[in-house]
């Protein structure tokens, strides 16, 4: 058992698209919700205390979201209420509801993805589409603090020589666009020094390996088909017509059926699964700990 | 590949694909299914197009001078996000896809999309504005010859380059949101971005204005003097 | 047989006239260690990309190099990539990727080795070079001697036969280009690696050398075992040549050349007299009045950080040249940015010429009162011509022969010519206190003298000079007084050479050459002036 930050990141990234895809293709009430309490509950467990501004801003998203439709959108049964001779729905809102639940639960779920995949997985997962755009991605990712401490001393230096200034907004407009001229430069030139080291290692010559420290174990196998599994039970469901679910003018659900359950069910474990790993992996460690 | 040898073909190709293959994909997807689908396909179309990209660029013979100096100017761009408000972010894009070619442009435009939204916020978005700032770096490779003649016709582009990408990413705003498009919430959509999209026709027309000749001069120098 | 072999090899950059390179011919036993000199734009670092076929610039390449009989040019990729190995001065652009183990891994991906194979090797390159503990580090936290140590190692990872090394240790400071040199040694005498190498600065690796070749205006003029290299009395040569032989050569100790501070240590003891312990050297009088007064000056990087400069006080007096010494990591640079107001200090002040650096408004420190020359130049270079460099600065009469580079791009000057060029423009602003930070860094011999004599003349013209510098020759060279920088403070400023005399680290070799047997030789002049003074020892 490994949390997903452990798995190896194809796994993990086939997990989250997943997970993430589902609500988005099959907006059914179930469906959003259990995507938006499982995000939010994952996000809690994987940052803590941290994750209080996560959770302030999904949630002004969430409203904002909610609010748009019946605003816009006025078809449906349903008459709440009036704003200037316009009618607010019910079927209106809850269509709101629903999408922001999924469209909130998305971003949770990226907030969550983008703080497991660190440059090294990121990479490890772009080098089996391009090894070479991933060398490409590889290189720019490490330039960009030597660019950036670049500029701090070109800014120094172009300031002893009285050509750079921030005393007003026109001079420090104008010194920045200097500094950064310079900086292009230098980053241009030094490129070469960079392109000539990975030549002189042989880069370009042959097929690449792409060498990494992650290591693609059973459990990941185990974990990557599980989620493909699940994933084509909530496909079959929506391809038959199991998920289907129409606001306007009233809202009509599919009907109950087996496939549709089962559908549900398969998504409510993707949605939990990280966060049961997450526990699970803390209390097992805990067991091993009180037991040495 | 022999039968791309033709400079002429591979021309037509790198058209076809940008222009007419991809947007077909699109209009045949959205009319071979329901509204509700729209979402799936413009997703699948932007993903299937990236990854046509990507695995093309690692087949191709690209000299590792030429690159590291595409993934230099991807970095500078990165950095250029990271400005707030006047972002020469697209300019450089432009600039990288004039002088360094079509793919690197594109390459640089994607690249920057999507390792910058791992702070601004990674989402399915990503892949439109992967596609988006991809296409403004390839289209002006294409037109690199116009574009380096004139530089009003240059600061023109930019200006265009910007409000078009604010407008493409407000089609897929207003997708993602709605059951087929609206042209009600693409407009409220448009009026709500009008912001950004100032933003983005100034800083492009800005940083093209002042950066245009000095960086075009910087790269022509690489070009000649490394043979990048 | 010879392990490598260079035939005919000459070499023309684009829209040159002249070969950089001129049918160049040598070859090397396996096992050698050579040193390649020249002074600077004598085609060293051309000459030595074209050993190596994946790095030879742009333009006219004609010739041949083989290793063990094998011409390269025929080699398939990725073995030629492997066979010789090539380390720049660069330490920081060389490397690649942004985790250590994944810089020992990368020549083995490029060239496609199996997964096991690469995790083999680097565990293997790993031990022998001590980075197991940093595998996992990012290769931007790591120091500049720690990336060229890396740099080497990640050539060493793929087995060459062969190691060029391109000025390797110029951008390093003493102690970690004294750790290179050991480990390029060691990698040469352990692994019977062939090693041909072109530095700066001698003193480390001379001692190594079993040959030296000598290049002049793209020609091969020498090559020699060492101890004839030297003996040939080239004028060249000597000049680049560490403060032992040096003064072996003009004290005519003849045969063996002293390559170490030990041998020439007995070699003066054993042979001069001590009669006269001390030269009369003119002394300078120090003006009364200030020209930049530190008091109790703080600064950290961090609010909680620590305190990088802490309670430093200082004076340096009117037209008077000052060297601030220290240890890596010491805050010399951090010093200098406060004085030059690029950082703002905590807590404490700072006067220039009496009147505190805030109260210079608009700019009126950088005009005509205080410029500073940074470590790195480029960060003064906008423009695409060496002319335009100038004109941008206002300066009509051009100094230090800079006319016959007016149209070239500054990146394509060398790094003396460069340092002319920034000194040039730090200048035009006519400073009466200059700021150096590392000057002579990654300067050859011959840029060095020329700096040396620059900073003679604007010594006589009055102005104030502080150089923040690990260069104690140059220090011993130039300065007045100097003082040593530790934990945030400068130790109390004496003269120089009772500094460099008096102590063991930061000194020179002709003071500890001559310690004991002579007073306050610090530089490899006062031991040979005092030589003759003295006369040989009666047999």
């Amino acid at each position: 058992m490994k949390k997903l930050d452990d798995m190896h990141p194809l796994s993990a990234t086939l997990f989250f698209l997943c997970v993430t895809l589902i609500p988005m293709f099959i907006p059914y009430p179930i469906i959003t919700a259990v995507s938006f309490i499982g995000a939010a509950v994952y996000v809690t467990v994987q940052e803590g205390r941290a994750s209080v501004r996560t959770h302030l801003w999904v949630g002004l998203l969430f409203v904002i979201l909610t609010l748009v439709n019946p605003l816009i959108s006025h078809k449906g049964a349903t008459i709440l209420f009036m704003i200037n001779d316009t009618p607010v729905t019910l079927e209106a809102l809850l269509y709101g509801l629903n999408s922001a639940a999924g469209l909130s639960s998305v971003v949770y779920w990226f907030a969550a993805f983008a703080r497991i995949m660190d440059s090294e997985k990121l990479l490890c997962v772009f080098s089996v589409i391009s090894a070479r755009a991933a060398l490409v991605m590889s290189c720019a990712l490490r330039y960009i603090p030597l660019i950036r401490a670049q500029f701090r001393k070109t800014k120094t230096a172009q300031r002893s020589l009285g050509l750079y200034s921030d005393g007003n907004i026109v001079d420090k407009i104008r010194g920045d666009m200097r500094v950064f001229s310079v900086v292009i430069t230098w980053a241009l030139e030094n490129g070469i020094v960079t392109a000539d080291s990975m030549a002189a290692r042989g880069c370009g010559s042959a097929k690449r390996t792409a060498f990494t420290t992650e290591r693609f174990t059973a459990f990941d196998a185990f974990a990557a088909a599980a989620a493909a599994v699940l994933t084509g039970v909530c496909a079959a469901a929506a391809l038959y017509d199991r998920l289907d679910i129409a606001f306007y003018p009233d809202i009509v659900m599919s009907e109950g059926s087996l496939l549709g359950a089962a559908a549900q069910a398969a998504y409510i474990i993707l949605a939990a699964v990280p966060t049961i790993l997450s526990a699970g992996v803390d209390i097992r460690w805990r067991y091993l700990r009180s037991r040495a | 590949m022999p039968v791309l040898d033709n400079i002429r073909i591979r021309a037509a190709v790198k058209y076809l694909i940008a222009f007419i293959l991809i947007p077909a994909m699109a209009v045949a997807g959205s009319v071979a299914f329901d509204e509700k689908r729209h979402i799936f396909i413009s997703l699948a179309v932007a993903v299937l197009a990236l990854l046509v990209f990507f695995t093309g660029y690692d087949k191709r013979q690209v000299g590792t001078r030429r690159m590291v100096i595409t993934a230099i100017m991807t970095a500078l761009c990165l950095i250029g996000r990271f400005i707030p408000v006047i972002k020469p972010m697209t300019a450089l894009i432009i600039l990288t896809g004039m002088y360094l070619g079509c793919e690197a442009g594109f390459l640089t435009g994607a690249l920057t999309a999507l390792i910058s939204n791992f702070w601004f916020g990674q989402g399915p978005w990503t892949a439109f504005m992967m596609l988006a700032l991809g296409l403004i770096g390839f289209a002006a490779g294409l037109i690199s010859g116009v574009l380096m003649k004139k530089k009003a016709v240059l600061i023109v582009f930019g200006a265009v380059c910007g409000a078009a990408y604010s407008m493409i990413m407000d089609i897929w705003t207003v997708l993602w949101y709605a059951e087929g498009f609206s042209f009600k919430l693409y407009a409220a959509a448009i009026g709500t971005s009008v912001p950004y999209l100032l933003s983005y026709v100034i800083s492009n027309a800005v940083f093209l204005y002042l950066l245009g000749k000095p960086v075009g001069d910087k790269l022509m120098r690489v070009k000649i003097k490394y043979g990048v | 047989m010879a392990i490598l072999t260079v035939k005919g090899v000459s070499f023309k950059y684009p829209l040159c006239e002249r070969a950089a390179v001129k049918n160049v011919s040598f070859g090397l036993e396996e096992g050698e260690f050579v040193i390649l000199c020249g002074a600077g734009g004598s085609g060293k670092s051309t000459l030595l990309r074209c050993l190596k076929r994946e790095v030879i610039p742009n333009g006219e390449f004609t010739g041949t190099v083989s290793v063990a009989g094998e011409d390269t040019a025929d080699m398939d990729t990725s073995r030629s990539a492997a066979v010789i190995g090539f380390v720049s001065q660069e330490c920081e652009q060389q490397i690649v990727t942004d985790k250590v183990w994944h810089e020992l891994a990368f020549g083995l991906e490029s060239i496609g080795a199996a997964e096991d194979e690469i995790a083999l090797r680097v565990a293997e390159t790993a031990a022998f070079f001590g980075l197991n503990d940093k595998l996992h580090m990012d290769t931007a936290a790591l120091s500049g001697g720690e990336k060229q140590l890396l740099a080497l190692a990640a050539v060493m990872v793929m087995r060459p036969k062969i190691l060029v090394l391109d000025e390797p240790s110029s951008q390093l400071d003493p102690i970690a280009a004294r750790s290179f040199a050991e480990t390029v040694r060691r990698l040469n005498r352990d692994r019977n690696i062939t090693v041909i190498i072109a530095e700066h600065r001698l003193d480390n690796i001379l001692p190594f050398a079993d040959r030296l070749m000598l290049l002049k205006d793209g020609e091969l003029v020498l090559c020699e075992y060492r101890d004839s290299a030297v003996s040939s009395g080239d004028e060249g040569l000597l000049s680049e040549m560490p403060a032992t032989v040096r003064i072996g050569h003009e004290l005519g100790c003849g045969g063996r050349y002293p390559c170490d501070v030990n041998s020439a240590r007995h070699f003066i003891t054993g042979s001069f007299k001590n009669d006269v312990r001390i030269t009369e050297k003119e002394k300078r009088p120090l003006g009364e009045e200030k020209a930049l007064e530190i008091k109790n000056v703080t600064y950290r990087y961090e609010r909680d950080g620590k305190d990088i400069i802490d309670g430093l006080t200082l004076s340096v007096f009117k037209g008077e040249v000052f060297a601030l010494l220290g240890a890596n990591g010491s805050g010399k640079t951090t010093a200098l940015s406060l004085i030059s107001g690029g950082l703002r200090a905590v807590s404490g002040s700072i006067k220039v010429f009496g009147k505190r650096l805030k109260d210079y408004k608009n700019n009126s420190l950088y005009t005509g009162t205080l410029a500073m020359l940074p470590q790195d130049v480029t960060t003064l270079f906008l423009h695409n011509t060496v002319r335009e460099e100038l004109e941008e600065m206002h300066i009509e009469q051009i100094p230090f022969g800079l006319e016959k580079y007016l149209d070239k791009h500054p990146y394509d000057l060398s790094g003396g010519e460069r340092q002319l060029l920034a000194l040039a423009k730090v200048l035009a602003v006519r400073p009466r206190l200059l700021l150096l930070d590392e000057p002579t860094k990654s300067l050859d011999a011959q840029s060095r003298g020329r700096l040396l004599k620059i900073l003679y003349e604007l010594r006589q013209s009055g102005m104030t000079i502080v150089i923040v510098t690990h260069d104690t020759e140059f220090c011993a060279e130039c300065a007045d007084r100097c003082a040593v920088l530790f934990m945030g403070r400068a130790l109390s400023p004496v003269p120089a050479a009772q500094l460099l005399a008096d102590n063991d680290f930061f000194t020179t070799p002709a003071s500890l050459i001559s310690r004991g047997h002579y007073d306050l030789a610090v530089t490899p002049e006062d031991v040979i002036t005092l030589c003759r003074k003295n006369g040989r020892k009666d047999r």
